[in-house]
């Protein structure tokens, strides 16, 4: 049931995706019990997937910068175009 | 969807105007943000928002109010990037496994032993909404350093919501080759984030 801290770490990494077989998980459970290095990293890498899945996740913070005054005006204008014409809820403002 | 909710075709929308230009106005900046950040290339980010205003001014007698339009808005946007992904994934084929990737490995020795011990973080991670700000500043930069398919694997994996099987399916990857990309994409921002943001203790 020995396994390197190479193969427990790919353990902890394939955790966050889906759950292990159950020999898998105890033989990564011992490990962690007993490596400290693999724990700490565990608990790390489980940190970093939070913040990372939220960055990817989340919908964009209001507070970033704006976009481009040109992209704007572009997006306008095509938007514009495509909505205009013939549609009573076309109505700009 | 209900009929009260969207204007008839013909009739004044007295009730629910919806102007795409005001879209733009309120929602454009986010929308802008949100897609750069997923697919980092400004001329795309800009098209994915056009599709999306687009694709919900088609669609508006579906919107019909009952939902937040941003996070609806928001919703359509995160379609079309992940259509985006996959396109780009599918045209370099990038997903296509290379050997020698050895970034992983060589954190261990040869017994499979840590060559250094993952050391202590000295941070926590971020509190307050400058922090935040930072703190995402930070992860982009990570992304940025690793090579664009390891990035655009962790990407996909987190904004589709399904099974592993069917994202590789739609990928056309083996779910083991899957785990190895996103193993590897981690393991860069892990070490990234590491020494750009929790800074680490002396041993």
């Amino acid at each position: 049931m020995f396994v390197s801290c190479r193969r427990a770490a790919q353990m902890i990494s394939r955790e966050l995706d889906e759950p292990l077989r159950r020999g898998e998980r105890f033989a990564l459970g011992v490990h962690r019990f007993l490596c400290t290095d693999c724990r700490r990293f565990s608990t790390q890498l489980g940190e970093v997937e939070e913040s990372w899945r939220s960055f990817v996740r989340d919908d964009a913070d209001d507070t970033g910068e704006a976009m481009p005054v040109e992209v704007k005006a572009r997006i306008e204008a095509h938007v514009r175009e495509a909505t205009q014409g013939g549609d009573s809820t076309g109505n700009s403002r | 969807m209900s009929r009260q909710q969207v204007p008839r075709k013909g009739q004044k929308p007295d009730k629910h105007i919806i102007d795409p230009l005001q879209w733009v106005e309120q929602h454009g900046d986010y929308l802008y943000r949100y897609a750069l950040r997923l697919v980092r290339k400004p001329d795309a980010a800009e098209d994915l928002v056009q599709e999306t205003l687009l694709v919900a001014w088609r669609g508006r007698d579906q919107f019909a109010g009952l939902a937040q339009e941003r996070s609806w808005l928001t919703a359509i946007l995160k379609r079309k990037v992940i259509d985006w992904l996959r396109k780009r994934i599918r045209e370099r084929n990038r997903l296509k496994f290379e050997d020698t990737d050895t970034f992983t490995d060589d954190l261990f020795s040869k017994s499979g032993k840590w060559k250094k011990s993952p050391k202590r973080w000295k941070q926590d991670a971020p509190e307050t909404e400058n922090e935040r700000e930072e703190f995402w500043e930070t992860i982009h930069a990570c992304s940025e350093q690793m090579p664009l398919k390891l990035r655009d694997a962790f990407v996909l994996w987190h904004l589709e919501d399904q099974s592993s099987e069917e994202v590789c399916e739609k990928l056309k990857v083996k779910p083991t080759h899957l785990w190895v990309l996103l193993h590897r994409a981690r393991f860069r921002m892990w070490q990234c984030l590491s020494k750009k943001w929790y800074g680490l203790e002396p041993s």
